[in-house]
């Protein structure tokens, strides 16, 4: 602390910032808890993820990925009427952002509100600026109503992604496992694993899907996402489950 | 002032995008914590997503633009059409359109009855298993477009169409399968000296020799009901009845009391069967040709005293109304084996 802080002066004076900075302490803004929230949201949690959005809000109102990560955390939630209500509040600040239409047409999709969805998934993918996740909700929304062409929206997603690549690939997988198809969810995980090997969520859906599959390698997978996060109960009570000869065969019958 | 949302230069002091509307300041008194859901509206609204769906999938292909419903038809046309050559093998289609998940449990009640249907040919119970499993077969056979595309009559002639196309089917396939002139009936008479009890199946072929039918031979025959005094109504005939043979053309068959005698020799009752109605009643008879002596179990309808007249009457049965001679003891299983034994 400053020793001149009990001094007066004018009202334009501000306390010189980077002052923790140089101690090494991070700066406590809306980055910071942003990024706090998407490490909480790869480790499954999605409470923490939501609750530092919010704070990434407290700090700055207008923070565009603060709202739609609130929105996202909330469709993980399975509250997807409030996350309707919250994407709409959103664009009062940022009127028909197509990040935000994408999430509310997500939403709306997996609250089985078709004709909404598909709305918002129009509306969103009319924007001249809708990126990766535009293209991601699309192919949900697709999915969902059992369309070939949900694939190559993916297509679309990955191939303007850039930095968020591994996300998209995270969301590929985990959406075509909603949708059955286990071997294309599992070279989108294959690759959501090496390019976040710290993960616990993209270890744990792909262990999913190896132990849908019938793959032995399924519980070596678990045991990773155990590492990364001991006390994830979901992991936890999956540990036990056969994945033998049984399951193989029932995963060939049934599943492509 | 530079919109971040629509990247237009706006002018000093607007709070709001001129041309998108979204917030310039960083500043603006909002609340940033959303709304949560009560933990017990989970299950109500769990509820009404479900309804929702059921809702839509009903509706099918309705709320789908109309030019991308036909692409995904002309898409899925051809696997459609290979599905349902397919489906001749009940669920085979959804293996291969890998959607065996929405009809397992249709396919394993099908082998069920199935199995029942070939296990029981020939009787009512058979048939009736046969009718189901061909209605089922059907039913699989169209389930994948049925919910999309086949509503209201145009389901059901489909499915009747199925079904006739599945019973014809299976009767050549069950001709093959299974010897289509067996015929399965419930014993009511009991022989102890060849393991047989009241209540069992037996098996017997329709087709056999005339020679094959000696003294002793159980039959499945079609049997008039005994009418005697008031009685009046109910069915005349006793369909797939067990009789057995007591004397055959030529023979003389004596009935005195509590069993038989076969041209003048005592019969061991161990191999056959006495039945009651016959108790107590003396008379002899010469088998005419063409006709054989039976034991049978009549069920007597009426409540008046008949003679002998009556009574040979019917043990006297013609020998072309035979449907066939039991060659296999069925259920239970602990006693199953051939009567040859």
């Amino acid at each position: 602390m400053s020793r001149f802080r009990q001094l007066e002066f004018d009202e334009s004076f501000e306390e010189p910032k980077g002052g923790d900075e140089q101690r090494g302490t991070p700066v406590r803004d809306e980055k910071y808890f942003h990024d706090l929230a998407v490490q909480f949201w790869l480790g499954g949690d999605y409470e923490l993820a939501l609750r530092n959005y919010s704070r990434s809000l407290e700090v700055r109102a207008t923070f565009l990925e603060g709202w739609a990560g609130q929105v996202r955390m909330l469709i993980e939630l399975g509250e997807y009427a409030e996350a309707r209500k919250w994407a709409d509040k959103a664009m009062e600040l940022f009127p028909e952002h197509p990040d935000l239409l994408a999430a509310k047409a997500v939403a709306a999709a997996r609250d089985a509100m078709w004709q909404d969805a598909m709305a918002c998934s129009d509306a969103a993918i009319g924007k001249p600026n809708a990126g990766a996740r535009v293209w991601m909700s699309r192919a949900e929304v697709l999915s969902l109503r059992n369309r070939a062409v949900a694939e190559t929206c993916i297509t679309n997603a990955l191939s303007m992604a850039g930095v968020l690549k591994p996300f998209i690939h995270l969301e590929s997988g985990r959406l075509f496992m909603r949708t059955g198809n286990y071997y294309a969810a599992i070279e989108h995980l294959n690759l959501a694993v090496r390019l976040l090997p710290r993960s616990a969520l993209a270890w744990l859906e792909l262990s999913k899907c190896q132990m849908a599959l019938g793959r032995d390698e399924a519980n070596v997978t678990l045991e990773q996402c155990l590492k990364l996060r001991p006390d994830w109960d979901e992991a936890r009570i999956m540990i036990g489950r056969p994945t033998g000869w049984l399951r193989r065969l029932r995963a060939r019958i049934f599943r492509r | 002032m530079k919109c971040r949302q629509c990247k237009f230069e706006n002018m000093p002091g607007l709070d709001r995008c001129f041309q998108c509307g979204a917030v310039l300041k960083d500043k603006v008194a909002v609340d940033v914590h959303p709304p949560r859901m009560s933990g017990w509206k989970a299950p109500l609204r769990d509820l009404g997503r479900w309804v929702r769906k059921r809702r839509a999938s009903g509706r099918g292909r309705e709320q789908v633009p109309e030019a991308e419903a036909r692409s995904d038809a002309y898409m899925e046309g051809a696997e459609i059409a290979l599905a349902a050559v397919l489906s001749i093998v009940p669920g085979f289609g959804h293996i291969v359109r890998g959607q065996f998940d929405r009809v397992w449990w249709q396919v394993l009640l099908w082998m069920v009855l199935a199995a029942m249907a070939v296990y029981a040919y020939g009787s009512a119970y058979g048939y009736l298993m046969f009718g189901l499993a061909a209605g089922l077969h059907a039913r699989i056979a169209v389930h994948w477009p049925d919910e999309e595309e086949l509503r209201g009559f145009k389901r059901l002639g489909v499915m009747i169409a199925m079904f006739i196309v599945a019973a014809v089917a299976y009767r050549v396939v069950f001709h093959g399968v299974v010897d289509g002139r067996l015929i399965w009936a419930r014993t009511p008479i009991a022989v102890e000296g060849k393991n047989i009890r009241t209540g069992d199946m037996l098996l017997a072929r329709r087709r056999f020799d005339p020679q094959d039918i000696q003294t002793g031979s159980l039959l499945v025959v079609d049997l008039p009901r005994l009418l005697v005094g008031q009685a009046r109504g109910g069915p005349f005939v006793q369909t797939n009845v067990v009789v057995q043979v007591i004397g055959t053309a030529g023979d003389t068959v004596e009935v005195h009391g509590n069993g038989f005698s076969l041209n003048g020799r005592e019969l061991d009752l161990t191999g056959y069967s006495y039945p009651a109605w016959l108790k107590d009643r003396e008379m002899s008879a010469v088998v005419p040709s063409g006709r054989l002596f039976i034991s049978a179990e009549y069920q007597v309808r009426g409540n008046v005293e008949f003679g002998n007249r009556i009574a040979l009457q019917a043990c006297l049965m013609d020998e072309s109304d035979v449907k066939g001679i039991i060659f296999m003891r069925w259920l239970p299983f602990s006693r199953r084996g051939y009567l040859a034994e």
